[in-house]
């Protein structure tokens, strides 16, 4: 009995000292031998920060424009002034041998400000165009000085507004394409607004694009006949926004291939230094900031999200096909409408550009919807450090172990 | 015995695999750590002095000729609790941990002939702190945070030693040891930020030592009340292999080279005041290391020394007393350490230590304990210094030496 008492006396005993003891950090009291004797010493960290070269960058061809609305109007610094419009006249042949009674150009009216009127124009194009490539005003085919006239033959003043809206045409330029008199708007036409509008918003049409189940369907040109009860439908086959914006902007945009090449150098960084973290850091604007129109978020359910690709191109050269692909380094979403700072994060990609097993071509900021939706990203670039778009990157040097104090 | 080997075997690996099981004095964490002398919680009753002392219930002791006395398998456990308080500046820290235990069991071959063989750490170090860094070039505009500079520290240099002891004759016994020398230094330093985000940065240096040494010791009792023991641990050429790790693997690195830990020596006696009192003392000294290594401590490494006495009150077996049944011991040693913090300033320990212990009902062995109270360091020659107190406990069992017999009905 003793024997046990004794040794289950010292296992409680010891148990006891074993876990009810703690330490204290051994530092600060650490810091005599740390300073002097104490061999290992943490590597240097380091704050590193390059303001960004930016230039914005328009990829012209092979990025197309799909959108599921047409617009007109000026919003957010987008100036949406011009439509064009390619019609499917295919089966235009068979009606060859009848006579045209009115031509109307139906224009479903989706969405639209409510606050004011657009006055617009209508003109025969000069020129083909493609909705495979990214067009912007100045970049886009010229059309005719004179509208295409109305159904007396003038030219009427056309206003855009709320509803499905028809404009009458001219009969006698069908006419003659059906008798093989005349071209029926071979490269299409332009819908051009007139005058400046009077308060910011967007019209919203249906586009070539639009999901078939959306009410109204595309834009079309209706055609009747005399001596027929059934009318003809010709809609469009291409169509097209084209938008403007300020150059001096720092800008990014979806729906046309406008993008941000940032360029940069890293020097200064040791070829050693570990990388703990790298952002690419920009300030948003949210005054300039487009998400989705109206149209998009009431009819399609989008949301304001800006969804964005960051990528490396493969060269540097922006006129280069190459320069529209590369290797990505991030991706994701951010609110293009609330001011704020972004940062993008860049770890593994500054790591790859150290160690030389990427070579540093800079980064090209994108719209993830490029192809299918008008969105604006405006960023600051003035003078102020704070707000100016810049790459940090917080790096450590190696442990010393030589123990040169 | 079989309870007894379970109950140590669960102690050993209970302390062993604790998380509080860390290295010795603060000091420990510079250059090969805290030297750790042999011997168990009765040597340290009696402040390291037992060199001259035979024992013949215990196989930790610090002199390996005494085990010739064992005439029974022995196993041995000894364990110590470090309890510190450091001062630096206006700082202060309460430290506790326990170190590795160390275990030796011993077989008698024939009367008067041990074998032996365990475990020991000779030096020792461990320690986990963390420093705020500084992020050089943050603008003021930045809320970028800053670098924790963690360090790990965690050294340990053991010996594997095989031994026999001889007991030549009722007046001198030797004891000869062949040591395996093995160990590891490992430092790592980690940049972590309170941002998750942040990657983190590592760094780490392991230094694997290995090597082997000879040791030889003798105990001699001239007069019945007198014994006199000398131990000569030789020196160990360690070959040393380094690792460097970092964050990018591409700055790894290795090197090799050789450290020489010089031999020590040490003498003592015991000399016996009356039949229970008796009066032990010990000089113990190693010549300076080299700095290969630990280019920090370069001009910085002198003669360790120690120097031991103590005062040890036998029991009475025969005696109804309690109290007369108890032994007690006392000691007192100031170890001068290799290390010179800073250089030309050594850095000292001095203890008072108190011990006791009892034997196992039974007669299968014995359990002795002892506390140590003293400094390391000193603030005005050191700049630091910690106020220890220290428990050790060892635990020896043994049993007979014999064919075990098998009943057949």
């Amino acid at each position: 009995m003793r024997r046990n008492t004794i040794i289950y006396t010292v296992l409680i005993l010891l148990f006891i000292i074993l876990y009810g003891c703690s330490s204290d950090p051994e530092a600060p009291v650490i810091g005599r031998f740390k300073d002097s004797t104490y061999v290992p010493d943490a590597g240097e960290t380091f704050f590193y920060s390059e303001i960004l070269q930016h230039s914005i960058v328009h990829l012209s061809t092979n990025v197309g424009g799909h959108c599921s609305f047409l617009k007109l109007g000026w919003n957010k610094g987008l100036k949406f002034e011009t439509l064009l419009l390619d019609f499917d006249f295919d089966s235009l042949v068979n009606y060859i041998g009848k006579t045209v009674s009115k031509v109307t150009l139906k224009f479903p009216v989706r969405m639209y400000p409510g606050n004011f009127d657009l006055k617009i124009g209508l003109y025969e194009l000069n020129g083909p165009f493609s909705e495979d490539d990214s067009l912007l005003s100045g970049t886009a085919p010229t059309w005719a000085d004179t509208q295409i006239p109305d159904s007396l033959g003038f030219v009427s003043e056309r206003i855009l507004r709320a509803g499905s809206l028809e404009f009458s045409i001219a009969s006698d330029i069908v006419q003659n394409a059906i008798d093989g008199t005349g071209d029926l708007w071979e490269n299409g036409i332009a819908v051009h607004l007139e005058e400046e509008p009077d308060s910011m918003g967007f019209y919203e049409i249906n586009s070539a694009d639009t999901l078939a189940d959306l009410e109204g369907g595309p834009i079309a040109l209706i055609v009747e006949f005399e001596d027929d009860t059934t009318n003809a439908f010709f809609g469009v086959k291409r169509d097209y926004s084209l938008v403007s914006y300020d150059n001096d902007d720092l800008a990014l945009l979806g729906g046309v291939a406008t993008r941000i090449y940032f360029e940069f150098n890293l020097e200064g960084i040791s070829d050693s230094a570990t990388v703990n973290n790298a952002e690419l850091v920009l300030n948003v604007d949210g005054s300039g900031g487009l998400g989705a129109s109206a149209g998009e978020q009431e009819l399609l359910g989008a949301t304001l999200d800006f969804y964005y690709y960051l990528y490396s191109p493969d060269v540097a050269d922006a006129l280069d096909p190459s320069f529209r692909e590369g290797t990505g380094v991030d991706e994701g979403v951010f609110y293009p409408e609330v001011t704020g700072e972004l940062r993008f994060p860049l770890k593994r990609y500054t790591e790859d550009i150290l160690d030389g097993s990427r070579i540093n071509y800079g980064l090209v900021l994108q719209s993830d919807l490029e192809e299918t939706r008008f969105q604006k990203a405006l960023f600051y670039s003035g003078d102020v450090d704070s707000l100016m778009p810049r790459i940090e990157i917080i790096y450590s040097m190696p442990a010393d172990f030589d123990g040169e104090k | 015995m079989k309870r007894y080997i379970r109950v140590i075997l669960f102690l050993y690996i209970t302390v062993s695999f604790s998380a509080a099981a860390k290295g010795q004095s603060i000091f420990s964490l510079n250059y090969i750590g805290e030297h750790r002398f042999r011997g168990g919680a009765r040597s340290t009753a009696l402040g390291l002095s037992a060199l001259a002392v035979p024992d013949s219930n215990m196989a930790i002791t610090m002199n390996m000729a005494t085990l010739s006395a064992l005439s029974r398998m022995t196993l041995s456990v000894t364990e110590r609790l470090h309890m510190g308080y450091v001062a630096y500046r206006d700082e202060e820290s309460h430290q506790n941990r326990f170190s590795f235990p160390s275990a030796v069991v011993a077989a008698p071959l024939m009367e008067g002939l041990v074998f032996s063989i365990g475990y020991r750490t000779r030096f020792e170090g461990r320690a986990d702190f963390s420093l705020p860094g500084e992020l050089i070039g943050k603008p003021g505009y930045s809320s970028a945070s800053p670098p924790i500079e963690e360090y790990e520290l965690d050294s340990s240099l053991y010996s594997v030693p095989f031994g026999l002891s001889w007991r030549i004759n009722d007046k001198i016994s030797i004891g000869g040891e062949f040591q395996f020398e093995r160990g590891s230094i490992r430092d790592g330093v980690t940049i972590v930020f309170d941002n998750y985000d942040y990657g983190v940065s590592y760094s780490e240096r392991k230094r694997i030592f290995s090597g082997t040494s000879w040791a030889f010791s003798f105990l001699a009792r001239p007069h019945p009340r007198f014994f006199i023991a000398g131990v000569v641990d030789g020196q160990v050429d360690y070959s040393v292999n380094e690792y460097i790790k970092q964050s990018r693997s591409e700055f790894n690195s290795s090197d090799s080279w050789g450290f020489t830990l010089p031999a020590s020596y040490s003498i003592g006696v015991a000399a016996g005041l009356s039949e229970r009192w008796w009066f032990t003392s010990a000089f113990w000294q190693r010549n300076a290391p080299d700095a290969a290594g630990f280019s920090v401590f370069e001009g910085a490494l002198g003669t360790e020394r120690l120097f031991a006495i103590g005062l040890e009150r036998r029991i009475n077996k025969e005696s109804n007393s309690r109290l007369s049944r108890i032994p007690l011991r006392i000691g007192y040693y100031e170890d001068i350490w290799h290390m010179e913090i800073p250089s030309g300033e050594p850095v000292k320990s001095r203890f008072f230590t108190v011990g006791s212990g009892f034997g196992i009902p039974g007669g299968e062995g014995a359990l002795d304990y002892a506390f140590e109270f003293g400094k390391i360091g000193s603030t005005e020659n050191n700049g630091i210094e910690e106020t220890v107190l220290r428990f050790s406990v060892s635990m020896g069992i043994s049993e007979a030496w014999k064919r075990r017999i098998i009943e057949k009905h």
